[in-house]
């Protein structure tokens, strides 16, 4: 196949995010035992099985080398708690898969991140098993039992102005109860790295979405703790650092040009913010790609008019 | 008098995002779908669609007031505010008739199709039921009115946005048109449930 | 071939020359389906996707519909079928507004709280697109029987979706029907009672609709024998 293709890169970009995630995996089975596995085969499975069946509704021929579905169950499930239940995932992957990507058309053509759109679904219909999670460092059985402890996640105690009693080195080894993708910010930093090596991500989002999340916890801290303290604890926990390498930096809902991306970037943070701080639910990230998305293609064009526009007047000026 | 304007404010932005006419409570959605290729009619019905829930809210907070412990006000609000909002119309047209400027001439000929449909329509008397059926006082019921009609006129833009994308994409055939805009209007609905929670009143 | 097969293709291809004789006796009743007002029009939208929260949500507006917008339609076209477009939406609009009053004094006796149930959403047919849209239709090509039948496929098309969303929605939200728990149902969640699940609903049956509708224009219309 000609390296140069859309398709190669399609399978390449899928591929690699796929092996980004590996580190993630690995530590979420040393963290939660086989059960996190069990649910991302799951996932993965339905979100192939799904891209197959509305392949038709389309009208195409499905390509059975078309992992990108998969890759979309896999980041979906690093939104769930270790004890979602199955059909949870499977529900997931179906909004994700079937209304907020095929039916806009497919790869390519989605308007929204389907991960994101599949776990704000799943936040507003279950909150109650989206946000309770199992301690970490626990087995939890493959089967979940009604005896099974679930716990709030620091981010609950974030979310009226407490300090969670969790120390930011736990944070960073992901020794805390949350959500699959918050399974230790070092973990995330090292399938970000692969990312960085094999070129499939831009530098500019995750870096001015970062930025923007940090400048906007430390100017408005909602903590009780120094400023400093504040924008740490609000990088290092939740899904926050997955997200900015794993959904800000999805190429087909992000914008194309350098200056739009740093600009999209910001202001996904800042939504994201506004999310964890206002919003109903702990997790603000999905709802937040959900605004960005809607406006990637408006920053993009307005970019591209201020830069012509630019070039314009400097040609007249020579 | 900062309290007062602080209270409006809140009205306002509470209207534009978390209770966001089209959004929450997909007020004004059929006009919407029907001007979805025209930004510039889009823009303007927006505006007007603003201006008429604005103004007519003022006639209709002195118009309800004394209905408030009504049982039957359920009944016979939607006459009384459709004769509010006459009498806006007939006002706002005899105004503008008077206005002789060439500019504003040319304009009001562009806008007089649409005026109109944004004085009559499900946005603009949808608002002000709701707006009537809380306990409001008349700034915040100015505020609201306000920023509905803001709120429908930014949705309104975003939808036009979306609809841009969706016509160079290969949407499957049974999605084309009317479903996949309404699935684009659902998720940014779901975003906007992200913030609030729970299901709005009406 | 089986007989049976023989039978049921013989049966089937009577079917589609049957349809196929009779396209413009359907397209007078396509008000249900291939016009339906809500899922192929887009029109009367907001009540059906924030209202449909019950079956009895859907009821009182399938009742609002043909107490007050069916006879605004038809008297609207018949009293101002010479008045400017303009004046015909604010006199329709005035005709629609006194006819809801003895319409939701009778609702409101039957299911007392009319208010509760649909909102803001019973009034806002007053001024819905639907209006506006028939209306002008109406005065265009004219007021005759098949007016009359085409009102009605369109009452029945809105009440058909409006019922079966709501029915759906508080089975699923609430594990109820008419307000009586179902045994044995379990409900899903009650964010299906909020709108964003309407839109998706609506979408996803206005696309089967169309599909449906497609398949079987393309199936009385295909060529014999093929």
């Amino acid at each position: 196949m000609d390296r140069s293709s859309p398709l190669y890169r399609r399978y390449a970009l899928s591929k690699d995010v796929l092996i980004a995630m590996l580190p993630i995996f690995l530590m979420n089975v040393i963290t939660y035992g086989l059960r996190p596995l069990l649910l991302l085969a799951v996932s993965m499975a339905f979100s192939y099985l799904f891209d197959a069946l509305t392949a038709r509704m389309r009208q195409e021929r499905f390509d059975r080398h078309d992992i990108s579905g998969m890759v979309t169950g896999a980041i979906l499930v690093m939104f769930l708690p270790a004890s979602a239940p199955y059909w949870l995932a499977v529900v997931g992957v179906f909004v994700a898969i079937v209304l907020a990507k095929n039916a806009f058309g497919g790869y390519g053509n989605n308007i929204f991140n389907p991960a994101a759109v599949g776990g704000a679904f799943l936040a507003l219909f279950w909150p109650e098993l989206m946000f309770s999670y199992p301690l970490p460092f626990t087995n939890v059985p493959l089967i979940l039992q009604k005896t099974s402890v679930l716990v709030d996640s620091p981010l609950k105690t974030m979310k009226i102005g407490g300090v969670p009693f969790v120390e930011k080195m736990e944070f960073l080894i992901g020794n805390y109860p949350g959500p699959l993708g918050a399974v230790g910010t070092l973990v995330v930093l090292s399938g970000a790295v692969y990312l960085f090596v094999k070129k499939a991500v831009d530098w500019r989002l995750p870096v001015s979405f970062l930025g923007a999340c940090a400048l906007f916890s430390y100017l408005f801290p909602r903590l009780h703790t120094t400023r400093l303290d504040a924008a740490c604890l609000e990088l290092l926990s939740g899904t926050l650092v997955f997200a900015a390498f794993f959904v800000v930096t999805d190429p087909i809902t992000a914008p194309k040009q350098p200056l739009s991306r740093l600009i999209y970037g910001a202001l996904f943070g800042v939504i994201t913010m506004l999310f964890r701080y206002y919003g109903a639910f702990e997790m603000g990230v999905c709802f937040a790609a959900i605004a960005s998305n809607a406006m990637a293609a408006f920053i993009d064009r307005k970019v591209a008019w201020f830069q012509n526009r630019n070039s314009g007047l400097r040609m007249i000026s020579q | 008098m900062a309290q007062v304007a602080a209270n409006m404010l809140v009205s306002v932005i509470l209207a534009i995002f978390a209770e966001n006419a089209l959004f929450s409570r997909s007020l004004g959605v059929e006009r919407t779908l029907l001007l979805v290729d025209d930004m510039g009619a889009m823009v303007t019905f927006g505006c007007l669609t603003t201006l008429s829930v604005t103004l007519t809210s003022l006639l209709t907070y002195l118009v309800s007031f004394p209905l408030q412990q009504d049982v039957n006000a359920y009944i016979y609000k939607p006459l009384l505010f459709i004769l509010c909002m006459v009498a806006v119309y007939f006002a706002l047209s005899g105004i503008a008739r008077r206005i002789r400027f060439p500019r504003f001439v040319k304009w009001q000929a562009k806008v007089r199709p649409h005026f109109h449909l944004a004085t009559f329509n499900s946005a603009v008397l949808g608002t002000l039921m709701l707006c009537s059926g809380q306990v409001f006082s008349l700034p915040q019921t100015v505020g609201f009115c306000l920023g509905s009609g803001a709120g429908y006129t930014l949705a309104t833009l975003i939808v036009a946005e979306g609809q841009r994308k969706l016509k160079n994409r290969s949407v499957p055939a049974s999605f084309q048109g009317l479903p996949v805009t309404l699935l684009y209007i659902g998720i940014l609905s779901l975003c906007i449930y992200g913030f609030t929670g729970y299901q709005l009143s009406f | 071939m089986s007989k049976f097969k023989r039978r049921f293709r013989a049966w089937k291809e009577r079917g589609r020359l049957f349809f196929g004789r009779h396209q413009e006796d359907l397209g007078r009743v396509d008000g249900v389906f291939s016009q339906n007002p809500i899922l192929m029009q887009g029109l009367a939208l907001a009540p059906a996707i924030v209202a449909t929260q019950s079956l009895k949500a859907g009821v009182i507006l399938s009742l609002g519909f043909l107490g007050v917008v069916v006879p605004t339609i038809l008297l609207g076209s018949l009293l101002f079928k010479k008045v400017d477009a303009v004046y015909r939406t604010i006199l329709t609009a005035l005709l629609g507004a006194l006819l809801f009053v003895p319409v939701a004094y009778g609702l409101s006796q039957m299911f007392p709280f009319v208010s509760t149930s649909v909102g803001i959403y019973l009034p806002i047919l007053i001024v819905d697109s639907i209006v506006v849209t028939k209306c002008s239709s109406y005065t265009h090509f004219g007021v005759d029987r098949y007016t009359f039948l085409d009102l009605f496929c369109t009452w029945l098309g809105f009440t058909l979706v409006v019922c079966v969303v709501g029915a759906l929605r508080e089975v699923l939200a609430y594990g109820r029907l008419w307000g009586i728990t179902l045994k044995g149902v379990v409900p899903v969640s009650r964010s299906i009672a909020l709108p964003f699940f309407g839109f998706f609903l609506i979408a996803v049956l206005a696309a089967g609709f169309r599909f449906l509708n497609n398949s079987f224009r393309h199936w009385i219309n295909k060529k014999e024998g093929k």
